[in-house]
């Protein structure tokens, strides 16, 4: 009898008891397989309070507040389990959700407890819009963009506006979902955490959020950063706006970079991100 | 019930107190349920004795290697030649790009903590399948000085990482080693147009930054008994790009007494130059000595 027979037949009269199973599986790592039941799967997009409301200054360690007006993604190759979701679409994370987010499709899917999923967030040709404006939609495809982001940033009396379109590709894998089955339904949340945006570190665990020296980047004093401004900026003999071994030596590519980071399932869960 | 006349699986699951699963409030599982306790923990076992059969590893020597320790050129035209180049880093992973056994063995070796071999598993830059476990605190310029022996397992290696730490004086140092506390301590002479400047400088990271992807390329195979021995390497002068890991250090500008001594101190943008090009995976290597 091979190792994978004894698993089996220990299980099977034990079906019943697959809650503790459960409740032993950090102890067991792997032993004994839970039941794959299928569960229609809810998956919906949602940026957290940091982009349906602000930024509160008192989580940015030089003191400004940020608000966005526009936080529009572009979403595809959704999948959990295997099974992919064949819509692309784009959502505009500001629109108020209620912190439900926002629906984009569903996926009927075999899990154990807790799906595995994953997800793009890249260039599209065509999406579905949700909650986005016509216009932002268009400016997002033709513009070849997967990450348009807009807003302001105030501090005492000053304020500094910014516009900024990224067409990075990042691709989202082995995203750990919490969702439970429920009556044969579940719900797993594409979380996007727009203060990553302002990290001030590329590598460390707990890098602070910032926005000094973005806002320094104004060379022109209108009020506005632009992509052009941000790139003029060498992060090279600063002591935070650490790249690794990353060739990155401007404000811009270290923003772009952080693009990568952006995205989470359900809240804080992470997922395995690459190209 | 007396665990010792039981199997001792069963032993355990029933008569131990299993608190972490509680809370603070102890859980004795119930009798009728052990028999269910004791058969996941048997088939546990017996997987954790399938992934180890796979685990063939060998050991292999860890030593400074200092053949990349050289005179450079930086891109002010400085000619750097160190004196002094000690580090203090912790836990050195080997890694491979991804082959399917090699994760599984990762994932054996998760069920191995608190082995040796606590972390393997998937990291940025490659499964890790071997380590360097420990705290090492050295001279790079000290060829040959053992750091530890390695484990590793039956692959074909690609890479490594390391993470930076700061000395202590637990690490063998004497008490009042200008090092502890800091990262590098780095000393040595740069040169130009006939002038020289004695430089040294002690540079701090954050406890637990990591340096992924140092290239490596070795194929290990237990079967074979070999026994390598591998050099851990800093780069003055990238061997790729040819940067140095002095670039954009203006030793003059430093020296703001003109006697030729400059003291590379922290918050100036020469020290976050060289802090930020020693993270940099360019700068380091193993090689199969």
């Amino acid at each position: 009898m091979n190792t994978q027979d004894r698993i089996t037949k220990c299980r099977r009269p034990w079906r019943r008891r697959a809650q503790l199973a459960a409740v032993t599986v950090g102890l067991l790592a792997g032993a004994c397989d839970a039941e794959r039941a299928p569960t229609v799967l809810r998956v919906s997009a949602y940026g957290e309070a940091y982009v349906e409301d602000r930024i509160p200054a008192e989580d940015v360690i030089d003191g400004w507040e940020i608000e966005f007006s526009e936080f529009a993604i572009a979403v595809q190759g959704i999948e959990a389990e295997g099974e992919v979701m064949p819509g692309r679409y784009i959502v505009d994370l500001r629109e108020g959700s209620a912190g439900g987010g926002h629906l984009l499709g569903e996926l009927e899917v075999e899990f154990e407890e807790h799906p595995l999923l994953g997800y793009r967030v890249a260039p599209v040709t065509a999406a579905t819009a949700i909650a986005v404006s016509d216009e932002t939609a268009a400016t997002m495809i033709d513009e070849g963009l997967s990450i348009l982001v807009e807003g302001q940033a105030r501090r005492g009396g000053e304020t500094i506006d910014f516009r900024w379109g990224f067409a990075t590709d990042t691709h989202y894998r082995e995203c750990h979902s919490t969702a439970e089955p429920d009556g044969g339904e579940a719900h797993s949340q594409l979380t996007i955490h727009a203060d990553h945006l302002f990290y001030d570190d590329l590598d460390s665990p707990e890098p602070n959020v910032a926005f000094d020296l973005i806002a320094g980047a104004d060379a022109d004093a209108d009020g506005e950063v632009t992509m052009q401004e941000l790139r003029a900026v060498d992060i090279t003999g600063e002591a935070r706006y650490q790249v690794g071994s990353r060739e990155i030596s401007d404000l811009w590519g270290f923003i772009e970079a952080q693009t990568a980071t952006l995205g989470h399932i359900d809240g804080e869960g992470h997922c395995d991100a690459g190209a | 019930m007396d665990a010792s006349s039981k199997p001792p699986y069963v032993g355990f699951a029933c008569n131990t107190q299993i608190s972490f699963l509680h809370g603070s409030e102890p859980m004795r599982l119930p009798l009728p349920l052990c028999p269910l306790v004791a058969c996941l923990l048997i088939a546990s076992n017996a997987g954790c004795a399938f992934d180890s059969e796979l685990a063939d590893r060998v050991a292999a020597d860890v030593v400074v290697d200092s053949g990349a320790i050289v005179s450079a050129q930086t891109d002010l035209g400085y000619r750097v030649e160190l004196s002094r180049c000690r580090v203090a880093l912790n836990t050195v992973e080997f890694t491979t790009d991804g082959e399917q056994h090699a994760s599984l063995l990762g994932r054996a070796w998760d069920l191995m903590v608190p082995s040796a071999y606590a972390h393997p598993g998937h990291y940025g830059g490659g499964e890790v399948v071997g380590e360097l476990s420990g705290r090492h605190v050295f001279d790079w310029r000290d060829d040959g000085a053992v750091l530890g022996q390695a484990t590793l397992l039956d692959a074909e290696y690609s890479g490594a990482n390391f993470g930076f730490t700061r000395a202590r004086a637990e690490d063998g140092l004497h008490p009042d080693d200008p090092i502890i506390g800091h990262t590098f301590e780095i000393a040595g002479v740069a040169t130009l147009d006939g002038e020289r400047w004695e430089f040294s400088a002690l540079l701090d990271q954050d406890d637990g930054r990591r340096v992924v992807g140092l290239p490596l390329s070795l194929d290990v195979d237990p079967g074979a008994g070999d026994e390598p021995v591998l050099g851990l390497q800093l780069h003055i002068a990238d061997p790729f790009e040819q940067d140095s890991l002095f670039d954009g250090v203006d030793f003059e500008m430093l020296d703001e007494d003109g006697d030729h001594i400059v003291v590379i101190e922290p918050e100036t943008e020469a020290y976050n130059r060289l802090r930020r090009n020693t993270q940099a995976h360019d700068h380091y290597g193993v090689a199969p000595l």
